[in-house]
């Protein structure tokens, strides 16, 4: 593999196992839904 | 109308692991390091990301916010939706490529994915497909040829309905009612429990095939440049003078396209069952990111460096342009034939395959199954037969003309290719310019959890339309008339594009139906008012 090779493939690989990352810890980390948010869709 | 419980999803996660299972597919790991090595290696990834960023991620967005004001409205199914989204019958009725999309693309599917459990069984269970890796490569692929189209009676129309019990036709059936149990079962107890567990364990199959090949090194000692390495250079060096071909764009955006499952009819469905205040930015962005993990993560890690190990540069090569099926169901067998603990990796891979298959195939008969509940008002049971009855009509067709899988290949391009052009196009532009860009915009930033760049909304509405009609300009151009001589020429190609004609024939005519019985129940099919949601009207219950 060439030098632009590796690169290639460390580029993409850094920049899609650090989306995946960032997206769980954000859905994973989000608060709770609230009872006044389920409230709000089948009462309102 | 019947009274059943409005269907909800049970945890976000669990509706993000649903739409990833949707995407990532075949495709993933055997179409995808494909494109990029036919393209440019490593600079495929330049046009590759740009459509990640300025089509895929974008139409996602929009199919997520327009599914969950749907969902809001009442409607599960496209055609209600793209109604409602698109103000009017027209943007309806072309809603019912929505449907036909999955559905048509669910009738061959599901034989393929038959195809991977079976090759799992044989791998976990016989040790592998009687390859003998003692005699020459061509000897082997030969013997995988064979058992390929003898498997899937790609030698003869009708093998494999003549009333004996085919392996495959066993495997077809067994596929097949799993299919159907989980659909049944619902939207939270079926799907999104299967996927909760199905996703995490395609990943581990997936892990134990990649250590695997990164462990290969170099097995033949008389080739010594057959190594992991270089196989990876095969992937990965780049050539960049392929960047001035269009054709490495328009390669670059169709794998983005069909890999997303973006205008695919299924996540306007899934994110109907959400709820207002549920968040599509970072959901949509997750399930994206899911899929583009096991595409470029895994499947630009192993099928190119392994089969280059065994087989060479010119033998990967040639393998490449054997095709998705080649590659997956004829060299890949070689492959693990030569290589060490080959009868347990070969199972793990297969059994990933049909992991990936089954979360698809499951997200293309749920969007049917909703539109039969919503527009004929039955019970799900009942809806059920009747997709079990269409569907196994269509596969049987599939099953029946299999010889060169000429039926396949047809619905493939014509509902599978093109059918998504055309959806996505009618998505995205009711989206920016019927349902208009202020009110989508929002509709798209209620519950979310960060907000977009304002550039997305220029994206949005200008570029990714231009885009789509750019790139399907050129495939009309390039393709159609190809097509359509091919078809010509071909009677069974004929038969098969009438199938696709009958189904799009009743999906229509239930629309129809739909449409009659919505108008008579008072719902604003038309979207000319506000969610009930933000009328203070209860909206539990909906078009069912």
């Amino acid at each position: 593999m060439t030098t632009a090779g590796l690169v290639s493939m460390v580029l993409s690989l850094v920049f899609v196992v650090g989306l995946v990352t960032w997206c769980y810890y954000r859905v994973l980390t989000a608060p709770a839904e609230t009872p006044e948010q389920t409230k709000d869709f089948h009462s309102a | 109308m019947s009274q059943q419980p409005q269907q909800q999803w049970g945890s976000r996660l669990g509706v993000i692991l649903a739409v990833s299972g949707s995407a990532v597919g075949l495709g993933n790991f055997l179409r995808f390091p494909g494109q990029a090595a036919q393209n440019g290696g490593g600079s495929f990834m330049i046009p590759y990301f740009l459509a990640l960023l300025l089509l895929g991620i974008p139409i996602g967005w929009a199919e997520w916010a327009m599914g969950r004001y749907g969902g809001r409205k009442g409607f599960h199914s496209a055609p209600a939706i793209m109604g409602v989204v698109g103000k009017g019958s027209i943007a309806r009725y072309l809603g019912v490529i929505g449907v036909l999309i999955p559905l048509g693309v669910y009738f061959y599917y599901i034989l393929i994915e038959s195809w991977c459990l079976a090759y799992a069984w044989d791998y976990f269970v016989k040790g592998g497909i009687a390859i003998d890796a003692a005699k020459p490569i061509a000897d082997q692929t030969k013997i995988a040829n064979d058992h390929f189209d003898s498997f899937t009676g790609a030698n003869f129309d009708g093998v494999m309905l003549d009333g004996q019990l085919h392996e495959s036709v066993v495997f077809w059936a067994i596929v097949f009612a799993i299919n159907v149990l989980l659909v049944y079962r619902g939207i939270s107890k079926g799907i999104e429990k299967f996927c909760s567990w199905a996703m995490p364990l395609m990943a581990v199959c997936a892990l134990v095939v990649l250590a695997r090949v990164l462990t290969l090194g170099s097995p033949d000692a008389a080739h010594p440049e057959q190594n992991v390495w270089n196989g990876l250079g095969q992937m990965w060096n780049p050539s960049f003078e392929t960047l001035s071909n269009p054709q490495t764009w328009l390669a670059a955006a169709g794998q983005i396209f069909f890999s997303l499952s973006v205008g695919f009819g299924v996540i306007i469905n899934y994110a109907s069952y959400m709820k207002r205040k549920d968040d599509v930015i970072v959901s949509g962005l997750t399930a994206s990111a899911t899929n583009e993990l096991f595409e470029v993560g895994f499947g630009g890690l192993i099928t190119i460096p392994a089969a280059f190990v065994f087989l060479g540069a010119s033998g990967t090569i040639a393998a490449v342009q054997t095709g998705t099926f080649g590659l997956g169901f004829k060299t890949l067998p070689v492959v693990f034939a030569q290589m060490p603990a080959g009868s347990l990796i070969g199972g793990f891979w297969f059994f990933m395959l049909f992991l990936a298959a089954i979360t698809s195939s499951l997200s293309m008969l749920q969007p049917t199954l909703a539109f039969f509940e919503e527009a004929l008002g039955w019970s799900r049971k009942k809806c059920t037969t009747l997709l079990v009855g269409v569907s196994l009509l269509g596969s049987s067709f599939v099953l029946y003309y299999s010889k060169g899988l000429t039926a396949l290949g047809i619905l493939d391009d014509w509902v599978g290719t093109l059918g998504i052009f055309v959806l996505a196009t009618v998505q995205i532009i009711c989206f920016g310019w019927v349902f208009g860009m202020d009110r989508g915009w929002k509709e798209m930033h209620e519950g979310a959890q960060m907000r977009l760049w304002p550039l997305f909304r220029f994206v949005i509405r200008y570029v990714t339309p231009l885009f789509l009609l750019l790139v399907f300009a050129a495939f009309c151009v390039n393709n159609l008339p190809d097509w359509v001589a091919a078809v010509a020429a071909n009677p069974v190609k004929q038969m098969s594009v009438g199938l696709i004609g009958a189904t799009i024939l009743m999906l229509v005519i239930i629309t129809r139906i739909g449409e009659k019985r919505w108008r008579a129940m008072g719902l604003d099919l038309d979207g000319k008012l506000p969610p009930a949601d933000e009328m203070g009207i209860n909206n539990k219950g909906g078009a069912r």
